[in-house]
């Protein structure tokens, strides 16, 4: 009991265990949902099949191997049941994709998406935090004011809205881009693999999209890390570096760089959450073959296995997105670590 | 004749305000002797803290030194800080003149530990040894009265505020300075760290023996640790005595005010007064001594013109007219307006 | 009289120190203007609904400002009777989330124990589910074709941060003097929480608000361009939606009809956001002091 206690001390293990629950809690939902809320997608898959002259038997038969549940079973035998194919990765097969199990779906576009927001993450978060620290720097000047705006606008606009503008000037009005060419994840001759050829190909298709997470997501990361700059500019322990004869460029980088820079690491999480939410929209405008396509093309066909399994997959990769921040976070901050020796 | 390593003359400093610029400092001067302790003694405002970062090249961004100098002595070489490159003055800090802010709550950057808070600051003036700096660090941790092996790998907020004041003093002195510069080191302090910090500098700086200036505003202090006490008013040092006389007969009203104030342990209850009035607004500087408005002993002459820091004989230097007629009076009595 | 009197200088003495910041007072206008037009015009320039298949797709002219849609309709109409809704399912969903999250903030921070364990675990979970795919579920099972359908339903997940702060918030003003007191004197919680805690709050409450009218319109917008919330007539979002599918970007004459509803979102969003600004500087006056 003793040492259980002293593992729950550590930050890590208890977001992780906070991780796990919020999957069981979405799939507990989803399940849930199918079966409670009016328009049951199962009855009326059952309805259906019973208007074409399907037997009962066979009709509920069918059901079952589409949701992966078995409706003679009293409910809480059959939650259990879908929970225990869930937990292998069985999510039941695709209502429009005859036959295609959904964890097959899932996995061939789930990384599109997870490699749209992790370039665009790191390219965002980067920019913004050296540009966030420039602008505290030279606060005031006219630099400053310029980014502020800049900053200011552009978060406040919403994604995909930015998304829009960019397909239309950058693609129809000014033919910066062949928006025919760059649409879809990749080109359709080109054969995916480990090559650099299909790398370069993935990252041209997905061009616009990280555009578009970039420069709505810039503005945020640089307002952030001005005023966490600002304010540990003020730090006592920055005047005794100083008093110290440390150098600017040491100060600047493990001093208040390193400091500064922890509070946005509480954010990532946060941003990795609605990057991966936004996704459904950016990539349906762009045409890109992600993860949130998929949903919103589930949504349209009601294809009610493919919203399931995809819903809870989303989840669960924002969960542990929003795990491995937190690993990090607290690998940088010595004060979040293990309390007590 | 005691040997001079710090030279401060007719030091001038002002910043922008919205008001105007300000004044802060209005010609100080005073020479430092080795191994001395010297108390710079005023109230908040008067420009003890803005000297003391002055010295070392910190001034706050907006302020400008509009004249005077700043001179290291070491044997034969003089260096005069303030016509020195940013470059070289970095390179004078914490290496001849440290100013340790023992006021800062923290001081330690919380992702670095002990350790490498030593070895940056032996890095940033080219000792590179590691070795060496750490053989350093674990002799003035103990000198501290500190465990070497405890605090060196541990994180600043792993230790406690008591802790962390010693492990500033300890590595105050890694790059052995001739000078240090505490600011406030028993400000917000409860009364037994106070003695502890007190007892410690002592023994330091009998180990050591490095000169120092203190600065505070609390004049008991001056007691336990000075050798000579400086009075700062309104941005100029007013009185300089040595500690004994600056209790025992001060010569400057500030100083009398300042010593009266302050209530004692032996004797009977007497008294107790403070000085009338506040600080003078350092914008619009009224003409004469600022300190006029709220002497007992004002005359005419004094709202004329200036005192100007005069040597009032054994080394005591003073910045007041009637300053002879302030020594008559004994401590402790600083009475209502006096009449020639 | 009187009373009108003292609200109306009240009123001017608000603006005032709004206008310190010119920013946020240039939003704080057009958030004003943005909503007046949106109500009051409806009532004078009535919704094109008639199709005229020999004008689609044209460019601003002087019968048509903004130009036509699809079907021949005038853009500029449209966009006068399309914010109603928006407007007031963003406002709607931004008022039940912000009271759901005081009340709840503030009682498990009053009240601790089981009820402040539950809360908080609820919170941190809705958290870390992404809204908008949940929105899509839930959208996929119920039938939202109400629009107070639809802001209950944004409002019931908009809650979980705001009420996390309000929350700490609360548990540090609990500790406050005025409140030990109100406590001693055995005041009820609902006194606790509306006449100490709260006004104290006023700023964060009413800044949180605006925000959330931006995160509701993010979504809201959102999901009517996906089509998955089919609400009725033409607003702002279905202009956006319909433009696109009917390819309005493929010319500049066309493109009218999916820029100026965009222009008009965007303008709105921008304002709210820098209207937090003004509001801060009311709740918040900043002394202004030399440097």
């Amino acid at each position: 009991m003793a040492t259980l206690r002293k593992l729950w001390r550590n930050y890590v293990f208890q977001r992780l265990v906070k991780a796990v629950i919020v999957i069981f809690a979405v799939t507990t939902l989803t399940f849930f949902l199918v079966r409670l809320m009016p328009g049951n997608p199962l009855e009326v898959y059952i309805n259906a099949l019973l208007s074409q002259g399907v037997p009962l038997a066979d009709a509920q038969a069918q059901a079952a191997a589409l949701y992966h549940v078995d409706l003679n079973k009293p409910v809480m035998l059959q939650y259990v049941e879908y929970l225990s194919g869930v937990v292998r990765g069985n999510f039941g097969t695709s209502i429009t994709a005859v036959g295609t199990p959904v964890s097959k779906l899932v996995l061939q576009f789930l990384p599109w998406t997870l490699f749209v927001v992790m370039v665009s993450l790191i390219i965002s978060f980067s920019v913004g935090l050296l540009l966030g620290m420039v602008m505290a720097y030279k606060r005031e000047t006219w630099f400053d004011h310029l980014l502020s705006a800049f900053a200011s606008v552009m978060s406040s606009v919403p994604n995909y809205l930015v998304g829009m503008l960019i397909l239309v000037y950058l693609g129809v009005r000014w033919k910066i881009v062949d928006t025919a060419a760059i649409r879809g994840s990749h080109s359709p001759d080109i054969h995916p693999g480990f090559t650099l050829t299909f790398f370069l190909d993935a990252l041209y298709h997905a061009t616009l999209p990280i555009l578009t997470y970039v420069l709505t997501t810039l503005g945020h990361w640089m307002l952030v890390m001005k005023s966490s700059t600002l304010s540990t500019l003020g730090e006592d322990y920055v005047t005794v570096a100083r008093a110290r004869g440390l150098t600017d460029a040491r100060i600047t980088l493990a001093y208040v760089g390193r400091n500064a820079v922890l509070p946005l690491f509480t954010q990532l999480a946060l941003s990795i959450g609605s990057a991966v939410g936004g996704s459904i929209l950016i990539e349906t405008i762009f045409t890109y073959q992600g993860i949130g396509s998929q949903l919103s093309l589930a949504m349209v066909g009601r294809d009610y296995p493919v919203m399931q399994g995809v819903f809870i997959i989303i989840t669960a990769s924002v969960v542990t997105a929003n795990l491995l921040a937190d690993m990090l976070y607290s690998r940088l901050d010595p004060r979040i670590r293990v309390q007590g020796r | 004749m005691p040997e001079v390593v710090l030279s401060v003359k007719d030091l001038q400093l002002e910043y922008k305000s919205r008001r105007g610029p300000v004044r802060a400092l209005r010609g100080v001067s005073f020479d430092l002797y080795k191994g001395e302790t010297l108390a710079l003694i005023g109230e908040s405002g008067c420009g003890k803290s803005t000297l003391g970062f002055s010295l070392i090249g910190m001034q706050p961004g907006s302020a400008r030194i509009t004249g005077g100098s700043v001179t290291l002595v070491d044997g034969e070489s003089r260096r005069d800080l303030l016509a020195m490159s940013p470059q070289q003055v970095r390179r004078v800090r914490w290496t001849d003149l440290a100013m340790v802010l023992q006021a800062a709550l923290n001081a330690f950057n919380p992702v670095l530990r002990i350790e490498e808070h030593f070895l940056d600051t032996a890095r940033a003036h080219e000792l590179t040894d590691r070795a060496e700096v750490l053989k350093r660090a674990r002799r003035l941790l103990s000198a501290v009265q500190l465990d070497p092996e405890r605090v060196l790998p541990s994180y600043p907020h792993e230790l406690s505020g008591g802790m962390r004041q010693r492990v500033l003093l300890a590595l105050g002195l890694l790059l052995q300075p001739r000078i240090l510069i505490l600011d406030e080191p028993t400000t917000a302090l409860d009364i037994l760290t106070q003695r502890t910090i007190i007892e410690l500098l002592k023994q330091l700086k009998a180990e050591f023996g490095f000169t120092m200036i203190f600065i505070s505003h609390d004049l008991s202090l001056a007691a336990e640790l000075a050798d000579r006490v400086a009075t700062m008013y309104a941005g100029r040092i007013v009185e300089l005595s040595d500690v004994y006389q600056a209790f025992e007969r001060p010569i400057h009203p500030y100083t009398l005010g300042l010593t009266s104030a302050v209530p004692t342990l032996h004797g009977g209850p007497r008294k107790l007064t403070s000085i009338p009035g506040s600080p003078p607004d350092l914008v619009e500087l009224a003409p004469g001594c600022k300190f006029g408005a709220r002497c007992p002993l004002v005359e005419s002459r004094c709202n004329a013109t200036e005192p100007p820091l005069q040597d009032a004989g054994g080394g005591r230097l003073v910045a007041c007219f009637r300053w002879e007629k302030v020594a008559a009076k004994p401590a402790g009595r600083s009475d209502a307006h006096e009449s020639d | 009289m009187s009373a009108l009197r003292t609200a109306g200088s009240g009123l001017l003495r608000s603006l005032k120190i709004m206008a310190r910041n010119k920013v946020g007072f240039l939003g704080f206008v057009l958030v004003v203007l943005i909503v007046l037009i949106a109500y009051i015009a409806p009532l004078f320039v009535p919704l094109d609904k008639t199709a005229h298949v020999e004008q689609i797709y044209e460019g601003p002219s002087a019968s048509h400002l903004l130009g036509t849609d699809y079907q021949g309709r005038d853009n500029m109409s449209q966009i006068l009777n399309g914010g109603k809704d928006i407007i007031y399912v963003a406002a709607l969903a931004a008022a039940l989330g912000v009271s759901i999250a005081v009340v709840l903030g503030s009682l498990s921070a009053l009240l601790g124990g089981v009820v402040n364990n539950l809360a908080v675990g609820l919170a941190e979970m809705v958290l870390t589910i992404p809204h908008f795919p949940l929105l899509i579920v839930l959208a996929g099972f119920m039938r939202l074709t109400r629009p107070t359908s639809l802001a209950l339903i944004l409002g019931a997940l908009s809650w979980a941060g705001l009420m996390l702060a309000i929350r700490s918030q609360v548990l540090s003003l609990k500790e406050r003097e005025y409140v030990q007191a109100a406590r001693c004197l055995g005041l009820p919680i609902r006194h606790l929480l509306f006449q100490e805690i709260l006004p104290n709050m006023m700023s964060y409450v009413v800044i949180s608000f605006v925000l959330a009218m931006t995160s509701a319109m993010y979504q809201q917008v959102g999901l009517i361009f996906l089509g998955i919330v089919p609400l009725a007539s033409s607003n702002w979002g279905v202009m956006i939606s319909l433009a696109w599918s009917q390819g309005a970007i493929f010319s500049s004459e066309s493109s009218w009809y999916l820029l100026m509803p965009i222009a008009v979102v965007a303008l709105l969003q921008f304002s709210l956001v820098s209207m937090t600004r003004s509001l801060d500087e009311l709740f918040n006056p900043r002394l202004r002091m030399g440097e």
